[in-house]
């Protein structure tokens, strides 16, 4: 596997929907490369017959809710943390543009 | 008072010596003078109302719970109703919490105060409460020394005698680590045992709360209080909890302690003479020490920098600049309301986090790297069971190192291999408890922990509980040490 690169660095921002500065992209491919480097001690171990391990509780199923109506988070209450709303909306940012305003 | 353990706090209560109102005062008045920085915020108007609401109900002739006057402090990933709850980061620093996580509920239904919000590592991302956006937190033993992390505030501020218990997280170590660095318990029990609803989500398959106390009666207790199933929560336990409070007897005659010798090497010279001392202690109280192997160990710390990221990257997905108040004021796109809001919004290690996480899921590297660390997270596993087959717990130092000093691992990897001795209990949902077990030439705190199999968290705190009947390290206070708080 080639080294990681700054070029890896900006596709995974992109993937992460991140956008940093240079001096952080920087620091982060260094810090990245090491511990990928570091993660290559997991070679040494064969898992070829090894299935891999989803859940830690042997046996444990996922529990079903009751069929019932119960307290749920109130519109009003949620939009308080919301950085910007429009009545009982979240507002963005235009996503699609009209046209003919254009 | 500052010194009182929980129980007393609970007699003295019940005996009407003191009020619940006269107590939470008290501690609230030491928590805003606090000068370690393991507060984030002090709850003086919901603390100073539910005392008095506690007063009066037991005047009025109604019984209390189990935890009656008990002042707690709580890490800052852990929601309660209508007040902040920031993880640690900027990106939360004005989020107000819309619910309340089921252990607050629990705690407050057996009548404890909440105080204080503790200072952590960012969303739990950290081994000394360093990458907290807001301010460093000290080891109350020195302060020159981190307090581990990312429960540092939680933690320091239990052995600080700012409360005699605290809620922390624990993903890899993050309630353990910081227990054997500030001299007190902390104890992360069996996955599912405790509800995660309302605990902001880190790296799910390995998050579980966990509790500090100065004593072992003090940890029984609240763990009693918060291990408990829970519907809101799909990875709970759904059978009842044992007792824990009433279960403990002190006696370890004929337990087996698994001792993994080949883990030994390396250690600080001062960890090796507390374990061998610890293991002694317990062959004079009657324990039969086996030899074990955990041959995986080893390779925890790769595979846990590889799913904890995974799940990290995708739990922090939620933080995008649309909901929970924070909002770039650059952005002028959808694109960029995600993308600056995060970048703006998150610290370096969180980043780190993110982008490593992503990388380790993307197409091509997945089976590389996410599909290769669950087959290893499986062997570790696997080394327990076979473990387990032998002995009845195991124990191990809690880290290789005392507490560290401020700034002084600034390579990540290193950073990294503090949780070398903590993670495994994560990776394979095992209880695991640090029990105060002495101290360096340096006067800094030493921890040995106990693992358990899944579910037999009693057996765990009944060896503290045996310890501790012939050790006195869980009574020593930073202050005795010399160092003013």
């Amino acid at each position: 596997m080639s080294k990681f690169n700054s070029e890896d660095l900006k596709a995974l921002e992109k993937l992460a929907r991140l956008k940093l500065d240079i001096n952080r992209e920087v620091a982060l491919t260094e810090n990245i490369q090491k511990i990928l480097g570091y993660m290559e001690l997991l070679n040494e171990i064969d898992t070829h017959d090894t299935l891999p391990l989803t859940h830690v509780i042997k046996g444990m199923k996922a529990p079903l809710g009751k069929d019932e109506v119960s307290e749920h988070l109130p519109v009003e209450k949620f939009l308080k943390g919301a950085p910007a709303r429009v009545g009982g909306f979240l507002k963005v940012p235009v996503v699609i543009e009209d046209k003919e305003d254009v | 008072m500052f010194t009182l353990s929980a129980t007393d706090i609970v007699k003295k209560f019940k005996a009407k010596e003191i009020s619940a109102v006269e107590i939470t005062a008290a501690f609230l008045d030491r928590a805003e003078k606090e000068n370690l920085g393991s507060l984030l915020s002090v709850l003086r108007t919901r603390a100073m109302k539910r005392a008095k609401d506690l007063d009066e109900k037991f005047l009025s002739g109604k019984s209390v719970g189990a935890l009656a006057a008990v002042p707690v402090i709580i890490k800052d990933n852990i929601m309660i109703d209508g007040e902040i709850c920031t993880c640690g980061s900027r990106f939360l620093e004005n989020y107000t919490a819309t619910y309340d996580a089921t252990v607050i509920k629990d705690l407050e239904n057996e009548d404890a105060i909440i105080i204080a919000k503790s200072n952590m590592d960012e969303f739990a991302m950290g081994s000394s409460t360093a990458t907290s956006a807001f301010k460093r937190c000290d080891n109350p033993w020195n302060t020159d020394y981190t307090p581990g992390g990312s429960s540092g505030g939680s933690c320091a501020a239990v052995a600080a005698g700012l409360a005699p218990i605290s809620l922390g997280s624990d993903t890899g170590g993050s309630v353990r680590q910081p227990a054997a660095f500030c001299g007190i318990y902390g104890f992360k029990p069996t996955y599912g045992r405790v509800s995660r609803y309302g605990l902001v989500a880190f790296a799910s398959s390995l998050d579980q709360i966990g509790p500090f106390a100065r004593n072992i009666d003090d940890l029984a207790l609240i763990n009693e209080v918060i291990a408990k199933p829970c519907q809101k929560d799909s990875t709970s336990i759904q059978t009842p909890a044992e007792k824990t409070s009433k279960t403990l007897s002190g006696s370890i005659k004929g337990l087996k302690i698994g001792s993994p010798t080949d883990m030994l090497e390396g250690l600080h010279p001062d960890i090796l003479s507390a374990y061998n001392a610890f293991i002694n202690t317990c062959k004079e109280l009657g324990a039969e020490i086996v030899n074990i192997s955990l041959p995986h160990n080893k390779y925890s710390v790769p595979v846990y920098y590889i799913l904890a990221p995974a799940e990290a990257s995708t739990n922090l997905a939620r933080f995008d600049g649309i909901r929970y108040t924070k909002r770039s004021s650059n952005a002028k796109s959808l694109a960029e309301v995600y993308e600056l809001s995060r970048s703006e919004g998150f610290g370096n290690e969180v980043v780190q986090r993110i982008l490593l996480g992503t990388y380790v899921l993307s197409a091509g590297f997945q089976d590389a790297y996410y599909r290769k660390a669950q087959k290893v997270r499986a062997k570790i596993c696997e080394d327990f069971e076979i473990a387990f087959k032998t002995c009845d717990v195991i124990a191990f130092p809690t880290t290789p190192f005392p507490a560290f000093k401020h700034g002084s691992i600034t390579d990540p990897v290193a950073m990294y291999k503090q949780d070398i001795f903590t993670i495994s209990a994560n990776m394979a949902g095992l209880p695991a408890l640090s029990i105060p077990s002495g101290f360096t030439k340096e006067g800094l705190p030493i921890g040995i922990q106990v693992q358990g199999a899944q579910m037999e968290d009693g057996k765990v705190l009944n060896v503290a509980k045996a310890f501790e009947s012939k050790t006195n390290y869980h009574t020593m206070r930073p202050s005795e040490k010399g160092v003013s708080l």
